[in-house]
């Protein structure tokens, strides 16, 4: 009886493990980007997650623990291989610290020709809300793909997938300084690749004289 | 709480990472600061759009069957062999066929 009972539970977390497939698989995409590869990856992650699955502590997060494996099977199978191509080639924004930002706003209001200083927030927010409506999903995809893997890595985790700067730091085994300094630049890299864009297929009027 | 203090922590702010008392402190700054509000507003605007056009993604019928029959056919065993390092094993195996080379030689030169 005690071995059908322990089966049980094997069941049990079998079944909850693989509630987790759509976020496992999407962020599998992300990071692989090649449908094949990315199932690849999950096959592997639940073979791993139910063969350890006693090293689970219960009562924790088991999405969490999931992507852990997920992103450890990553680093093994793809940076050995040097599967990673060279990073895609655009400037990289000046961003070592807050005091450099450029927020989105600024780059709204000067795509718009308007300043964000002298015009009423709520218009240069209407235009935002603008900028962004015309974005596509392949094409936010496809840049969030395109960013080097150390910053595509916490901008799937925390902006696609929710977790917190606690979770990512346990998940990718950062400690938090580097969480967060690496999901604000890997931001501004990810704007200033969609703005890019915008302006080159006219969403937005780009500088105006 | 001045700008300067506000947009440094900005990204905490709309990503939930702060104490009440912080947050609260942010909110008054905003509720006087055009400036700031922008900023923080179009951040948390883009941060809604990722999420809203690249995440929530659902894994298709059929790469799910794919993957799910692909877990159910490895076998038990394949499950606790397959992560085994069989190139760190190599020089174990080695050793052992060596052994057992020299085993057999002895017996044989022995008869």
């Amino acid at each position: 009886m005690p071995e059908l009972k322990a089966q049980g539970r094997t069941k049990e977390f079998e079944a909850q493990a693989l509630e987790h497939m759509d976020a496992l698989y999407r962020s599998g995409l992300r990071m692989t980007r090649n449908p094949a590869d990315a199932e690849d990856l999950v096959q592997e992650t639940y073979l791993k997650a139910f063969r350890f699955h006693d090293h689970f502590e219960p009562g924790t997060n088991l999405r969490a623990w999931l992507f852990k494996i997920l992103v450890n099977s990553f680093i093994n199978r793809y940076r050995k291989t040097a599967k990673e191509p060279a990073m895609l080639s655009f400037e990289e924004p000046a961003v070592h610290d807050e005091a450099e930002a450029r927020w989105f706003v600024e780059r709204v209001g000067e795509g718009e020709g308007v300043n964000p200083v002298t015009v009423p927030v709520a218009e240069i927010l209407t235009q935002t809300s603008e900028v962004l409506k015309e974005f596509v999903g392949d094409e936010v995809k496809a840049a969030v793909e395109s960013l080097p893997v150390e910053f595509r890595m916490v901008v799937l985790l925390s902006d696609l997938e929710g977790f917190s700067y606690q979770e990512i730091s346990e998940i990718l085994g950062l400690n938090l300084g580097t969480v967060k300094s690496r999901l604000f630049r890997g931001r501004k890299i990810l704007q200033d690749l969609l703005f890019r864009y915008a302006k080159e297929h006219g969403l937005v009027k780009g500088r105006k004289p | 709480m001045n700008c300067q203090e506000a947009l440094q922590n900005l990204y905490e702010f709309i990503d939930r990472e702060l104490d009440t008392a912080t947050e609260s402190e942010i909110k008054a700054h905003l509720e006087h600061c055009d400036g700031c509000l922008g900023k923080f507003e179009a951040e948390r605007l883009f941060k809604e759009m990722l999420q809203a056009k690249a995440g929530g993604e659902r894994v298709s019928e059929e790469v799910r069957a794919r993957i799910l029959a692909r877990i159910e056919s490895a076998p038990e065993e394949k499950r606790s062999w397959f992560s085994l390092d069989w190139g760190a094993l190599l020089p174990v195996l080695l050793a052992a066929a060596l052994i057992a080379g020299i085993g057999l030689l002895i017996f044989l030169l022995g008869r």
